[in-house]
């Protein structure tokens, strides 16, 4: 199916451990810019948690950690091997 | 016939079987004229158009163009085009022909104003559907596909049961409000349920679209569901059984999405718990609720089309699209990447794109009608749809673990689609009053507010912070091959084991009465024999004339009995 193989340059800019931590600090002051931004920034919401500095924050953080953890929980109860269907 | 009584349905279905039967170039051209063509019928039809056609004495209002279905009939039509400009490397007749035919009754579906009209389009979109998932050509495709048939036959039947139980007790075979009571009211809606992939009844879409064709895939994923979402818009707005249906379908299958493998099958699950946003707006079942649910779909259509698209552009290249067996690919599928990811930043609904300017206006539905748990959901939901679709696929396709996979970028015709369809995903973000003017009901505010793409970005901020956390520390689920067990598992497993011992018992039975009918009719062989021998007294030569006494005492009873009754 795959089309014949190029020669292509090895190492991306991702690669790069130097670089994937310019992302990770770029992440970490986006987040901290968006916090004090929205402290002032959300006197329009309409829901009070909205209006709460940093609880949307957290929430989204814990939120997402707590369904990953969730997630993982899940498997042994879900996951089977690959051929679990075509086995019989 | 003027432009306003053709049907752009029939249209495509009638291009379909002509592509069929077609040589390679002529279908190609076909397959993108036919798409086309119905976008310019469709928007010569003025909204309001009925036709209608008498068969038996019965009205069937085999078109009804109105604001409801003009949205659903356009988007069809764009994803059909682009479908058909993203398979144009490929040669495969099948699809192709079946693919214009799937569309085509997708398209007849929703511009269908009377529920005999919806029923045969409805069945259509089954039997052609079920070709692009044959058309894989694996074992697993086939077996797929029988279970898939299965699925989407049995809605056809409880929509026809239900059809004929409201058409008995109401004597209307009008496609339009309903109110859920009745058992023919009943029937619909759980017919509509299982192409909407409700709760338990939602297996298919999992089990079968990953099975299907490169292009099979991504065409799957615009009509079906999306045309019973229309339906339910359609019958069941404001039924606020919906809410708590479309909450669950939010929710559910955010997790299966973090520990699933195969990437086309994580789209799907995330497809499942899209449609819960759809579902929740048409319970909710206000204006703007039900502009939400269109518009949504719409956006929907396209940057879901864009993700499987791109998934799809790397199966084609790679051979698989397993989790743990890609990494890397940005640096050989650069502009495959790039469009990857502006399909997974609409889903998430970033601002300035599709996805934001839609589920903004479900999510102002939602506090607007007091359904703050609701509203939060959709909120967070919108996070968990990021990090399942938004970030596991381009992530552990893209980027992460180089697996050394080096191949050739995707093929022009599909660059060319996913480009088209990136560029609409963008579009509809910048200009959100084009999509917003084709709406049911008018839309008086923009999506823009300050705090609003402030609270968004900050969701999205922060997720993708505990992404990074969770990946930079190694606790990210590890991906592994795998099978993962949904209500499917049921008839799967328990339901075939019963299946087979009832189908062992059954021949144990079978293989009873066969030996003891057996044994009875030699016995009854020897039986007859023995009196038929020459020396027995029934198998004695008898005597004519006593024959003859007989018969006529036979005959004398008869003349007696006649004059003396």
């Amino acid at each position: 199916m795959s089309a014949p193989k190029r020669e292509r340059k090895e190492t991306g800019w991702f690669d790069s451990p130097g670089n994937v931590d310019k992302l990770w600090r770029g992440l970490l002051a986006a987040c901290a810019a968006l916090f004090v931004v929205g402290i002032f920034a959300k006197s329009g919401a309409h829901v009070w948690i909205e209006k709460i500095p940093g609880a949307l924050e957290l929430l989204a953080f814990v939120g997402f950690m707590v369904v990953v953890r969730a997630a993982k929980a899940l498997r042994p109860l879900v996951s089977r091997d690959e051929d679990y269907y075509d086995r019989d | 016939m003027t432009a306003t009584e053709i049907n752009p349905g029939l249209l495509m279905i009638l291009a379909g079987l002509v592509a069929a039967v077609l040589p390679l170039t002529p279908r190609r051209y076909l397959t993108i004229a036919a798409p086309a063509l119905g976008i310019i019928v469709l928007l010569a039809t003025p909204i309001g158009t009925v036709s209608t056609l008498t068969v038996a004495g019965q009205a069937l209002a085999i078109l009804r163009l109105d604001g409801l279905a003009y949205p659903f009939a356009l988007i069809f039509l764009i994803a059909a085009l682009l479908n058909a400009i993203f398979a144009l490397h490929q040669e495969n007749r099948v699809q192709d022909g079946a693919g214009m035919v799937y569309a085509g009754a997708a398209i007849g579906a929703a511009l269908a104003g009377d529920l005999v009209t919806l029923f045969i389009y409805w069945e259509l979109t089954a039997l052609a559907s079920v070709f692009l998932i044959l058309a894989a050509g694996t074992e697993r495709a086939y077996r797929a596909s029988m279970r898939y048939l299965v699925w989407q036959i049995g809605s056809g039947v409880l929509l026809l049961a239900g059809i004929l139980i409201h058409y008995r007790a109401t004597g209307s075979l009008l496609f339009g409000s309903m109110t859920l009571g009745s058992a023919g009211t009943w029937l619909i809606f759980i017919a509509f349920g299982i192409k909407c992939a409700f709760p338990l009844l939602h297996s298919w879409v999992q089990d079968a679209y990953p099975e299907a064709t490169v292009t099979g895939t991504v065409m799957l994923s615009a009509f079906t569901t999306k045309l019973a979402v229309y339906a339910f818009a359609r019958a069941f707005a404001g039924e606020s059984l919906l809410v708590p249906i479309g909450a669950i379908m939010i929710c559910f299958p955010v997790f299966f999405a973090i520990i699933e493998n195969d990437l086309r099958r994580v789209l799907a699950f995330s497809l499942n718990s899209q449609l819960g946003f759809m579902i929740v707006a048409i319970g909710i079942g206000s204006e703007l609720a039900i502009n939400g649910a269109v518009a949504h779909a719409f956006a929907h259509i396209l940057y879901k089309g864009l993700l499987f698209m791109s998934m799809g552009a790397v199966l084609y290249r790679v051979g698989t699209v397993k989790a743990s067996e890609l990494g890397g690919l940005y640096k050989s599928m650069p502009l495959t990447t790039l469009f990857c990811i502006i399909g997974a930043i609409s889903i998430a609904g970033f601002p300035l794109t599709s996805g934001f300017v839609t589920k903004t206006l479900t999510l102002g539905a939602a506090e607007a009608a007091g359904y703050f748990w609701i509203g939060l959901l959709i909120l967070f939901a919108s996070a968990g749809v990021f990090e399942q679709a938004g970030i596991k696929v381009p992530f552990f396709a893209f980027f992460g673990t180089d697996s050394g996979h080096r191949v050739d970028e995707a093929p022009r015709s599909m660059l060319v689609a996913m480009g088209l369809a990136a560029a609409a995903c963008i579009f509809i973000g910048l200009f959100p009053a084009l999509l917003y003017g084709i709406l049911p009901y008018p839309v008086a505010k923009s999506p823009y507010s300050l705090a609003g793409v402030v609270i968004k970005l900050q969701i999205l901020a922060f997720s993708l912070l505990a992404f990074a956390v969770l990946v930079r520390n190694g606790m990210w689920p590890k991906d592994a091959p795998s099978t993962l067990l949904g209500s499917d598992w049921l008839l799967r497993k328990p339901g075939n084991a019963l299946l087979q011992g009832t189908a062992r018992l059954a021949a144990r039975i079978n293989d009873g009465v066969a030996a003891a009918t057996e044994r009875a009719a030699s016995r009854s062989m020897s039986l007859i024999e023995a009196m038929s021998h020459p020396d027995t007294r029934f198998g004695k030569p008898w005597p004519t004339g006593r024959m003859a006494f007989w018969t006529t005492v036979m005959l004398g009873a008869y003349l007696f009995l006649s004059y003396a009754v």
